[in-house]
């Protein structure tokens, strides 16, 4: 078995178009970590400087003034909830840092922002590496082949998942980690602040990533044993994902928003997602709000379901069907 | 020990189009001998392709029973397979890798010795183009490069479904040196081919499919000599040597210059009998059956255009 993995791991990093994707994947994680780190680049002197004077400015506009003034007089009403004196003072007291070009870097905003889209943009990848590299066999007519110098099957198929499962892993763990690495290194060389769970967060997310890196590929390479061909499976996975969305929204069914693929994705990728379910219709008579919650063991439970189907009907088709 | 290299019995196979049921293979008996090049012929569609799927484990049968080399398939099939060598009609190879690098992958999933690739990449003689990329290869080189994927497991039994196929005369001319080769070194080959110049020339035996069933089989030689022979008469006064002919009590048809005499008669017989009443034939040949005619006769269609000439002198 071992040999026949080396094997399928050969035929994975041979195979031009998953070459090309997989550079495709480090360049995109490289120019998105650059434009994460030049974009929140520290300030210069001048961009200070300016920042300073436009501050000073402000506070001398008058209706800053009267805000202030309004506020120092309510102050002293002593009603409960309202602000003091002090909070009026730093509430508008006009801060430079408000008027600085742009934000410094944070780790945790990226986490919400740019890292959950490089780690979708990976696995979308690894998504179609995975259906190239079955689609290939059957498109060149080499599985022929390599089922008449192996023909026992089930061997054949765990061979190739496996392979397409540890690659999918290894690119995914090498080029969003590369990403977070790089990003946590311009933090550390900024000095910029962060609470403790914020790298652990961190690995988390890029665990998480990669897992989900991991059953794409597999999940793809399934699919495509299934229908022979890398389109077919490409148009099914587009229209479940974006289709589904569409019906989805269209059902008149309460809370189905939360069985979206979509949904579920980034419920994996993200520490806590809430997201706005508009098909939820108690929020229409107030008894409940809109924001609803996917945990990470409710979304890694439906992905693997879907996986756990996918993996059957193909193990079965590769078993019994004619090659 | 039994001393059929492949045997089949009641073999079918139907496949669904459209919902519509085709039968493709239909209770097909087949028996090879170990030894020698057995041809496997009938027209197209008639279901050699689908056999031979289903004699490399490719195709499950619906019915049927299938032994290679002595193994009783399914059960038997990865034991018979790595006995066996097989060039499909179709590519079989990563066209973005080399051919040395193809053949090199299913040597590991074989657990062959690389050294293996060396040898049989020598045999085929294409070493010089092994580190080129198979998407480049000529198609005679394709074929090669199959043939040599099938020779990599030392096989008992190579199964070749129309090798030469597509390729130019010179390519054809080498798959037919080299069939026989393999067959002198000890192999058992199966040839599928349209091509029936190529089978009478290289096969001792042959069977003969339509429509999924047996219509024929045995030696080539013995099916030939069911065939009815004629002879070829050049005179120039065709009504007296046609007299002359039929009161002997041959059958004559005249077409065109010539006198084409039905039957199994030696030539020389004819040439004398003539000579007898003083005509003097400048040509006399043997029309020899040929398999073309035979399989003609047999399954009422043309296969492929033959290259070579149906009369010998």
């Amino acid at each position: 078995m071992k040999r026949l993995i080396l094997v399928e791991l050969t035929r994975y990093r041979t195979r031009r178009a998953i070459v090309l994707l997989v550079l495709l994947a480090a360049l995109l994680a490289a120019f998105v970590a650059f434009q994460s780190a030049w974009d929140t680049r520290p300030p210069t002197e001048a961009e200070i400087a300016t920042a300073q004077a436009n501050a000073d400015i402000e506070a001398t506009r008058a209706g800053l003034q009267e805000d202030l003034a309004q506020c120092l007089k309510d102050a002293t009403s002593g009603v409960a909830g309202v602000p003091g004196a002090e909070q009026c003072r730093e509430m508008y007291a006009p801060n430079t840092a408000s008027y600085l070009p742009r934000d410094p870097l944070s780790l945790t905003g990226t986490l919400k922002g740019n890292g959950i889209g490089i780690a979708i943009l990976v696995v979308g990848l690894l998504i179609i590496a995975g259906s190239t590299f079955a689609g290939a066999d059957w498109s060149s007519g080499s599985m022929r082949n390599q089922v008449l110098f192996e023909p026992r099957r089930s061997r054949v198929w765990a061979a190739k998942a496996t392979a397409v499962t540890l690659s999918s892993g290894l690119v995914a763990l090498v080029v969003l980690g590369g990403f977070w690495l790089s990003l946590t290194l311009v933090a550390a060389d900024r000095d910029v602040p962060h609470g403790s769970g914020v790298l652990e967060d961190v690995g988390w997310h890029l665990l998480r990533a990669v897992v989900l890196a991991m059953a794409a590929g597999l999940g793809a390479f399934a699919l495509t044993t299934v229908f022979r061909g890398s389109f077919a499976t490409l148009s099914v996975l587009f229209t479940y994902s974006v289709g589904g969305e569409i019906v989805f929204s269209l059902l008149p069914i309460d809370g189905i928003a939360r069985w979206s693929l979509g949904n579920n994705v980034f419920g994996w990728l993200e520490t806590n997602l809430r997201f706005y379910d508009p098909t939820t219709r108690c929020i229409e008579n107030g008894t409940c709000k809109g924001a609803q919650h996917i945990s990470h063991l409710d979304a890694g439970l439906y992905l693997l379901a879907l996986l756990l189907i996918a993996l059957s009907v193909s193990w079965w088709s590769f078993r019994r069907r004619d090659i | 020990m039994s001393d059929l290299v492949v045997e089949t019995r009641g073999l079918r196979k139907v496949y669904r189009d459209r919902g519509r049921k085709v039968v493709a293979v239909d209770g097909l008996d087949l028996a090879v001998e170990r030894g020698g090049v057995h041809g496997f012929l009938g027209p197209n569609g008639s279901g050699k392709t689908t056999t031979i799927r289903m004699l490399l484990g490719l195709a499950r049968p619906d019915a049927g029973e299938i032994t290679v080399l002595g193994e009783r398939f399914p059960a038997g099939v990865p034991a018979a397979l790595a006995r066996v060598g097989a060039v499909l009609e179709r590519g079989q190879f990563a066209p973005d890798l080399s051919g040395r690098r193809n053949l090199d992958l299913l040597a590991r999933a074989a657990g062959l010795p690389s050294n293996r690739v060396d040898e049989v990449l020598e045999q085929v003689e294409l070493t010089a183009v092994a580190k080129r990329r198979y998407r480049g290869y000529s198609l005679g080189m394709k074929r090669r490069l199959g043939l040599a994927a099938a020779l990599l497991k030392q096989p008992e039994l190579v199964i070749l479904d129309e090798p030469s196929n597509g390729l130019d005369p010179a390519g054809i001319r080498d798959m037919r040196d080299t069939i026989p080769r393999l067959a002198e070194s000890g192999v058992s080959v199966v040839l599928s081919s349209h091509i029936l110049a190529e089978v009478q020339q290289v096969c001792s035996s042959v069977t003969i499919i339509s429509e999924g069933a047996l219509l024929k089989a045995g030696r080539v030689a013995d099916l030939l000599g069911e065939s009815t022979s004629r002879t070829r008469v050049g005179v120039a006064d065709v009504d007296r040597a046609t007299a002359c002919l039929l009161g002997a009590g041959y059958e004559v048809v005249v077409e065109g210059a010539f006198l084409v005499v039905e039957g199994h008669e030696h030539p020389e017989v004819i040439s004398r009998r003539l000579a007898d009443v003083g005509i003097y034939p400048y040509e006399v040949s043997a029309i020899r059956p040929t398999l073309e005619t035979f399989f003609l006769k047999l399954t009422g269609h043309r296969p492929t255009p033959m290259p070579d000439p149906e009369v010998e002198a």
